[in-house]
Order: C-alpha cells, then structure tokens, then sequence
C-alpha cells in the first residue's frame, strides 16, 4: 500500500542488500542528525541584519565570557530573539511529530493527527476563555489544562467494561471536538472585537511571540513524555499489529494503550499550549519517515523527533523572513501540508481502518 | 502459582484440560458445557461445521474471551488466575486470519512473539533475534524476511503467524485454521510440521482444520464439534483417536452428510457419497 520506496532498501539479492544495506544506514544518520545543520542555518536567518561572522563572534564571546565591540542589540537579537524560537520551534515539530506517530500505531491507520481525539478543540477553547472570560487565568495553562480535558474525556466516554475499542475512541474524539467547538463559538460570540481577534490569531498557531518562558514551560512536559514514548516504542510495533495479536502475546493492551494516549496527549498538549494549532505537522512527518524507513517504532519515533524538529524550523524560517510580513508558520504548515496528505490518501487507500 | 482450588486430580493433570465451558453472543448460545482434557505433547484437532465454535473455543482457551463458565487448566493451573505474561510464555494463538495496514517487514512481525520475553522498557535484542531467524529458517520463511507484510500472500501471512506463535516457545500452540489458505504441499508440510515440532519439543498443539482427512491424518485425537440445536446435546459429538471419532454416524450428526470410508492401502479416507 506504500510506495515502493518503503521497501527499497531491501532488495531480495545479496549483493544489491549490502549496498542497499549501507545506503539504508547512512540515510539513518543523515536523518538523525539533521537538527543540527537546521539549527545552524536557522541561527542564520532572520529580519535583523547579521551576517555569520557577527553571529559566530557573539556566540564565541558569549561561551568564552569575553567582551566583544558590537553592539549589545545583536546579544539580545541572538540569544533572547533568534534562540528562542528556534528551540521552541524544534520542540513544537518534535512533539508534534512523534505525537502524530504514536497515536498512529495506536490507531493502525496512517491519517491519524495528534489532533484526533479532541486536543486541539479542547486548547482552542481553553485558550479562548483565558483571553476573554478569565484574563487571570494565564493563556499557556488554560490551553493546556482543556487539552487534557478534552483527551480525557473522549478517553472516558470510549471506555466501557475496562476496555477502550479504537474505533469508539475516534467517535468520542469526534464528538468532544464538536462539543468543544460549539463551546469556543459562545465565547467567540460573546466577546469584544479585540479577544476575538486574538482568539482568532492564537487559533492560527504561531511562533512569533517565542520567548523563553514559553520554551521552558513546555519543555519539561516534552521530555517526560518523549522519554517514556522512546522507551516504549517497540510495544508500539506489537499494538500496531492488532490488539488481539497483541493480547496473544501478553500485551497488558488496556494499560499500553493509556500509557501511550497519556505521554502523546502531553507531549502535544504543551506544545500547543504555547504555539497555538499548527496543523498537519504530525500527519506529514511521521508519514515521510515510514515512507523511507518503513514502519518499524523501534526507528519511526526517534526520527520523527528529529525529522519534525528540523522540518519545523525551517518552515519558521520561511514564516520569518520571506514574506515582508509575519506569516502564522500554523498557515504554511496547512498548506503545505493539504497537498501532501491528498496524495497520502490517494496512495494509501484510505489509510485501511480495520 | 496458585492452581486454583481444583482437585487433586487436576492438580496431577499435565497437557490442557477444560471444564465445563459455556458462552453465548448476546443470546446465542454457542458452546455449551464444553469439556475435554488433551494429553501434553499430543495433536488435538477440532473440526466441525462453520460457526460451530471452533474458534471461539480456541480464544476461550487463551483468554481471548471470557466464558460465561467453565474453567481451563494448562499444567493444572487455572489460566484465569494467570498473569498475562506468564500465559503468553506458555501459549501462542495464530488466528484464523490476519491483516495488517502498516508495512512492517516479517521479520518485525515474528519478533513481536518475543513480546513475554522483553522488558518493558526495552527492544529486543540479540538473544531474540537470533530465535526470530532459526524459527525463519525451521519454517522456511527465511527468504521473506525483509519482505513487506502487507506484501506477500495469504498463506505466506500464515506461516508468518505460525512463526511468530513459535519465537514465543509457548508448550501450547493454539492455531486457528493453519492451513486455510495454504497451497496443496504446504497444507502436508505445514502440517507435518507442526506434529513434528509437538513431537520433539513436547507441545501441546490444538488446532482446527476442515479437512477431515488431514484431521485423520495428522492428528492424535480429533475432537469432532456440532452446532448447537435446543434440544439438548452438547457440542462435542466425540472425541478421542481419529479412528473411534470420526465414524460415518458421528460425521452424519455433526454435518448432516453421508461419507463413506474407503481404505486406501491400510490408511483410512473419508468420501462423500
Ligand atoms: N463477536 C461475535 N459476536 C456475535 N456472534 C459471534 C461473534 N463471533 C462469533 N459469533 C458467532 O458464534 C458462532 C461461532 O463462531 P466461531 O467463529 O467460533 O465459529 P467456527 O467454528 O470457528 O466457524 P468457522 O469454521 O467458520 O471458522 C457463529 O455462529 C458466529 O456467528
Ligand atoms: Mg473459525
């Protein structure tokens, strides 16, 4: 059902295999490695004039704890503008990544996102009320706390005798994403001109206002939950294959399964708290991997990880500088990626619900 | 472990008995009162019309589904009160068919059978690999290794389910129609297969088939199964040696068909008549 390319690091004869073989291994850590190069470049781009000397200079005078004679704005545009929302730009891509991959093998279907069950609708509202119903209440933690609610609660609604079928998970998902539509569209309603503006901004999903603050509050969250994904993925190839399969060779299902819709929901919770909704990320990159590597977790995950970190970046570089405006990176990202999941769902039949 | 609060006859027991099973699908009744005791190290065959519960059977067994009563013993302990991980050591189940959406290579599909084996935290590793390989090559898929899944045919996706109920050294194979979409030389060397593997590693195998005559041939004891019909008489119309079970009468009840048996240098084959 995939194209051949999946499978074209396995040629059946011997002698192709060992070449493929190699090719396969140094693509891996070309793939794995390719945060850093992204990094780099990024580190580069922007609309503050800076050429790479400059860059180099104040990054070199900053680690050794020298003076430099340039002026103290590069210092700032380095380290508090360009920095930031470079990391926070990876962590977005990562989580939603490796999210969007993990509820995928959950789910058996390629076109699952890390929005499926709710999340998004949850943190839409969540952030809504923040900005116009309780101005006290701080933005990042309403968006976060409905997040969870709302996977919670699809979570809930699906459960019946102990047991969390998939297919009443993606209906709960369904309804509670309606329920928390219709919720935003009150307060969309209620409110003055100025909170719906930004209700509406928040909703496009954006990097711009990056900050510190912003990073090292979902970072935490990103790392608990990725430690616990990477350690668990190979569980994610037993689940994948079915859940009776699963259950015949001692898979605990009911357990894995909240382990893994608990560690992905967070991941993308804290994310989005923080960039808004940045759509079809965790769709597009999880699918590009397998497409290269196959499905195989136990390599899927990790390189989800650094695919959509890198990936993500690169698209804020294009939100940052090519337009003579800031572009909403949650716009691009859309766009960009509407084409390629057509294609994903012509070429995969529906993605194959069992 | 604990073997439940049976008695000390069961407590003696080796192999796999069962006791008493009953279930129904919302009102249906499907299996009732079930049981049988199937001697360790031999090959117990079910065969029986379509929806008479054979498979429903099977996943009772490893508790894939729950009875409504009755109770199943491996060894003489109660597999209810097993943990989940000590009962996929013990036993491995092929389904009666199996797909897939997500490419994964056989050999990702075989190792997932070391999952008993794995610490959570963990991937396989090079003890488990080394078994996914020599099972590959004793059922001789090792050429399909890197194969897509999703990618090879029916009864190649069967052998890789046999594969992977092997790597998981279970002392129970449970194999639900193994040979269904196997061609006419794998269905023999399948099957003589899996007697050879009960035979030399002492398993207990229990599989369904539907040709009568493979059943006769390549089984210990068959265990001959009918639908029920209200009026009374359980599901299991005999049991025991090939020979005794599957009688022109017997195979009259279970299927409503006359056969004949005709002997065919010393060995003994069922024809319609
Ligand atoms: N999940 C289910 N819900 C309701 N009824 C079911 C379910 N699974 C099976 N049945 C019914 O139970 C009966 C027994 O099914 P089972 O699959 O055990 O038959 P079988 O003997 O394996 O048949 P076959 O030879 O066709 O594989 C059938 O009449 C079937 O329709
Ligand atoms: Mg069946």
């Amino acid at each position: 059902m995939y194209g051949s390319l999946s499978r074209w690091a396995k040629a059946p004869d011997g002698l192709c295999l060992s070449r493929f073989f190699w090719r396969r291994r140094a693509l891996l850590v070309l793939f794995l490695l390719l945060p850093l190069p992204a990094f780099l470049l990024s580190m580069n781009v922007g609309t503050y004039p800076l050429s790479t000397t400059q860059l180099a200079e104040i990054v070199a005078a900053r680690l050794m704890g020298h003076d430099t004679d340039l002026p103290q704005v590069y210092d700032t545009v380095i380290f508090n503008i360009r920095l930031p929302r470079i990391l926070l730009a990876m962590l977005v891509g990562a989580a939603l990544s490796i999210s969007g991959a993990t509820l995928q093998g959950i789910f058996r279907n390629p076109l699952v996102s890390p929005f499926i069950l709710g999340l998004s609708s949850g943190a839409a509202f969540g952030a809504a009320l923040a900005i116009a119903v309780f101005p006290q209440l701080p933005l990042q933690v309403g968006a976060f706390a409905f997040s969870m609610l709302a996977v919670g609660s699809a979570y809930l609604m699906a459960k019946r005798k102990g047991e969390v079928p998939v297919i009443s998970l993606v209906l709960a998902g369904v309804v509670v994403s309606s329920v928390f539509g219709a919720l935003l569209a009150i307060v969309q309603f209620a409110v003055d001109e100025r909170s719906l503006q930004s209700i509406v901004y928040w909703n496009m999903g954006t990097l711009s206002t990056a900050s510190w603050s912003k990073f090292y509050q979902a970072a935490p969250w990103v790392l608990i939950g990725c430690v616990v994904l990477l350690a668990l993925r190979w569980r994610l190839n037993v689940l994948a294959l079915g859940e009776e399969e699963a259950r015949s060779v001692g898979m605990n299902l009911e357990l894995y399964k909240f382990l893994f819709i608990v560690s992905s929901t967070l991941v993308a919770s804290a994310v989005v708290s923080v960039a808004g909704i940045i759509g079809l990320v965790g769709l597009i990159i999880p699918h590009m991997v397998r497409m290269v590597f196959g499905p195989d977790h136990r390599i899927l995950l990790p390189l989800s990880v650094t695919m959509g970190a890198s990936f993500l970046v690169l698209v804020d570089d294009v939100a940052r500088a090519a337009f003579s405006f800031e572009m909403p990176v949650g716009i691009i990202t859309t766009l960009l990626g509407a084409p390629v999941f057509i294609y994903l769902l012509r070429k995969t039949r529906a993605g194959g619900w069992e | 472990m604990d073997d439940g609060n049976g008695g000390p006859g069961i407590r003696d027991a080796e192999g796999v008995r069962i006791e008493g099973i009953s279930l129904s699908y919302g009102c249906a009744k499907i299996l009732d009162g079930v049981s049988l005791a199937i001697r360790k190290g031999s090959v117990v065959t079910l065969v029986g019309p379509n929806g008479c519960g054979k498979t429903t059977l099977l996943k009772i067994i490893n508790r894939l589904l729950k009875p409504d009563s009755g109770r199943v013993f491996v060894d003489g302990s109660d597999i209810s009160k097993m943990s989940t991980h000590r009962l996929a050591r013990i036993m491995g189940y092929v389904p009666q068919g199996h797909r897939t959406s997500f490419p994964f290579t056989v050999k990702e599909v075989v190792i997932t059978g070391r999952m008993p084996y794995v610490p959570a935290f963990s991937t396989p590793g090079k003890e488990d690999i080394k078994k996914t390989e020599q099972v590959l090559s004793l059922i001789r898929i090792d050429r399909l290794s890197d194969h897509a899944y999703t990618q090879i045919s029916g009864g190649e996706r069967q052998l890789v389910m046999i594969a992977r109920a092997m790597v998981q050294e279970p002392s129970v194979l449970l194999l639900d129609e193994p040979t269904s979409y196997l061609d006419f030389r794998n269905q023999i060397q399948t099957l003589k297969l899996i007697r050879e593997i009960s035979k030399s590693r002492d398993v207990t195998v229990i599989m369904t088939l539907h040709d009568p005559n493979h059943a006769m041939m390549f089984s210990d004891e068959v265990v001959l199964l009918r639908r029920l019909n209200g009026n009374g008489a359980g599901n299991v119309v005999a049991s025991g040696s090939p020979e005794d079970a599957m009688t022109p009468q017997n195979i009259k009840s279970a299927y409503g068909v006359e056969v004949e048996i005709v002997d065919v240098k010393g060995r003994r084959l069922l024809m319609p008549i």
